[in-house]
């Protein structure tokens, strides 16, 4: 059987280890982004959110937007979280930020990016500072001018099956089977957006994009569009952006760090399963104005 | 009954790769507590599954149509089937070409800092003089140097390999005349035929976000295929690149021969 798939092409056979790598990368935090899941769908209930959210909407928008710092998690375990929260009614203007900063402002990734940069505060700040900035703006937007539902309404249709009946190990159990049936859901838009994810990297020459000549705003948008494409571990992503910086420049490897985390292949795919298409639309355009904004803000410098 | 089977499945697969030491040829085993956490958590959930299994419990399911079941089963198959069914491979000479073999443009650059500039696109080297006018790195950078000018044979092994290609960037100058060894694999530039790269792939995190790491090489007598594994001794000069437009440290070979290709060809980033 190996003998018939040793006849395959070596870069089919390189696909499929670089496919393989993000898969190890990223299973442990889809594990556990699929467990938390599961914890808050059997635990938490619509009321218990509610007493404990600010009551005023622009706090419950800064709520989401910071809470990210003391909940660690990475941009593939971020998606079934987030729809989570929506199922329970954590409103929409509190979740959103929460899924833009969640993967950037947690103390792991910029602990990787400071490392990174050669023991710069100065990378992780501006990180910080430009993530925080795009989920205020996600937050306004969504609390005061979008009002339509960002959760799909068919298929995924809002649970309402109530576990309060159960107690103990029991409720632990149900936890745990729910995370099951969330791994199983999300996995294949994970595997999916890997496989997509290697192909590019295998069959798509970064020099391609690299040698298109750039000024400032060219750059910044090239390197958001390399973001997107490696679908890099939020984790990782810091030290490709060092090693793009001599050929860069501060902005646009600015640009490359925040967005990466918020939007790529993998967690597109994640969000298209239970976000409807005008949500992930308004979601890319918004990001992407915003972090192109605040990249030329900063690149003038 | 088959996802408890799948759960096993990538339980065992990240055991597989762990005992089989083929761990190292996808991630910095740096990260390996990653494959841990996989294997506790897939335990743990399989455990569950067979429990829902055996007391043949109705679960409530997100997937609710046939098609989305099937394609679940299907597609969380797959890294099940990569890992024991391909043949473990690395990354090799034609990846190069596609997988970011560029050099950084040296257009809006002065000479100080073309001098600084790598060979590799995913070669770690902050513009020091822009952004970190004083910082730890350059201290850091500094004693490693100092370190290795010491020495009058610099030997780069696999464990030093990314440490001393960063200091031989950093400060080319002082590393001008010294001896080197290395080992590496050839990739001939396509812009001149009398040099070629060697090269190794070097993995931060894993083999997604590898890049090649390496020397021009200048001077050899003997031609050698894309991909030939050799042991490269020479000293290190400083060439002008005609087709990148930057200076670039280079090895002059003095000795060249082919050896056997490593039991594992990557080299890691210590952290």
């Amino acid at each position: 059987m190996t003998d018939l798939f040793q006849q395959l092409p070596t870069s089919v056979l390189q696909m499929g280890a670089i496919f393989l790598s993000i898969m190890i990368e990223a299973l442990p935090f889809v594990l556990i982004g699929s467990i938390i899941s599961g914890f808050i769908d059997v635990y938490i209930t619509p009321d218990r959110v509610h007493a404990f959210l600010p009551q005023n909407k622009i706090l419950r928008i800064l709520f989401g937007t910071f809470v990210g710092f003391i909940f660690p998690s990475c941009e593939c375990g971020i998606v079934p979280i987030v729809n989570r929260f929506l199922e329970k009614k954590v409103p929409t203007y509190t979740a959103v930020p929460f899924l833009a900063t969640a993967p950037i402002i947690n103390p792991i990734v910029l602990f990787a990016t400071y490392t990174a940069f050669g023991n710069s505060v100065r990378f992780a700040l501006f990180r910080a500072l430009g993530s925080i900035l795009v989920a205020l703006v996600l937050g306004i937007f969504w609390g005061f001018v979008a009002k339509a539902p960002i959760l799909k309404q068919d298929g995924a249709k809002v649970h309402s099956h109530d576990f309060s009946d159960k107690r103990g190990w029991t409720k632990v159990g149900y936890a745990l089977i729910q995370a099951i049936d969330e791994f199983f859901d999300m996995g294949r838009y994970l595997v999916f957006g890997c496989l997509f994810a290697s192909f590019v990297q295998v069959y798509v020459p970064t020099y391609v994009l690299t040698r298109i000549g750039h000024n400032s705003l060219t750059a910044i948008l090239l390197m958001m569009v390399l973001a997107f494409l490696l679908s890099l571990c939020s984790e990782a992503d810091a030290f490709i952006g060092a090693s793009l910086l001599a050929s860069f420049g501060f902005a646009p490897v600015m640009a490359f760090l925040i967005i990466g985390p918020m939007i790529d292949i993998k967690n597109l795919l994640m969000m298209k399963n239970h976000f409807t298409n005008k949500f992930i639309l308004q979601f890319i355009s918004l990001i992407t104005l915003v972090i192109l904004a605040y990249c030329l803000m900063i690149g003038g410098f | 009954m088959l996802r408890f089977l799948i759960l096993v499945g990538y339980f065992e697969m990240t055991m597989y790769l762990y005992v089989t030491g083929k761990l190292d040829q996808y991630i910095n085993l740096h990260y390996s507590y990653l494959a841990f956490l996989s294997m506790f958590l897939t335990f743990g959930l399989a455990i569950v599954q067979l429990m829902v299994w055996m007391k043949d419990m109705k679960v409530h399911s997100h997937l609710q149509t046939k098609a989305a079941q099937l394609t679940s089963l299907a597609l969380l198959l797959i890294p099940l089937g990569v890992a024991w069914l391909f043949p473990t491979v690395s990354l090799d000479a034609t990846t190069v070409a596609a997988k970011g073999y560029h050099f950084p443009l040296a257009a809006e650059v002065d000479d100080q800092t073309q001098q600084q500039e790598g060979t590799s696109v995913q070669y770690l080297k902050p513009d020091t003089s822009t952004y970190f006018t004083k910082s730890a790195y350059q201290e850091e950078m500094r004693k490693v140097a100092d370190q290795y000018l010491d020495q009058d044979l610099i030997q780069i092994t696999a464990d030093n390999y990314m440490a001393v290609m960063e200091v031989i960037y950093d400060y080319p100058d002082e590393f001008v005349g010294k001896t080197v060894e290395m080992t590496g694999f050839v990739y001939n530039d396509p812009d001149n035929p009398n040099q070629q790269f060697l090269f190794r792939f070097g993995i931060i995190h894993c083999i997604a976000d590898s890049g090649v790491y390496g020397l021009l090489t200048t001077g050899q007598t003997q031609h050698f295929v894309n991909d030939t594994w050799v042991k490269a001794r020479g000293t290190i000069k400083i060439t002008y690149h005609n087709s990148l437009e930057q200076s670039l440290p280079s090895l002059e070979l003095t000795d060249l021969i082919q050896i056997q290709k490593p039991s594992n060809p990557y080299v890691y980033r210590v952290f």
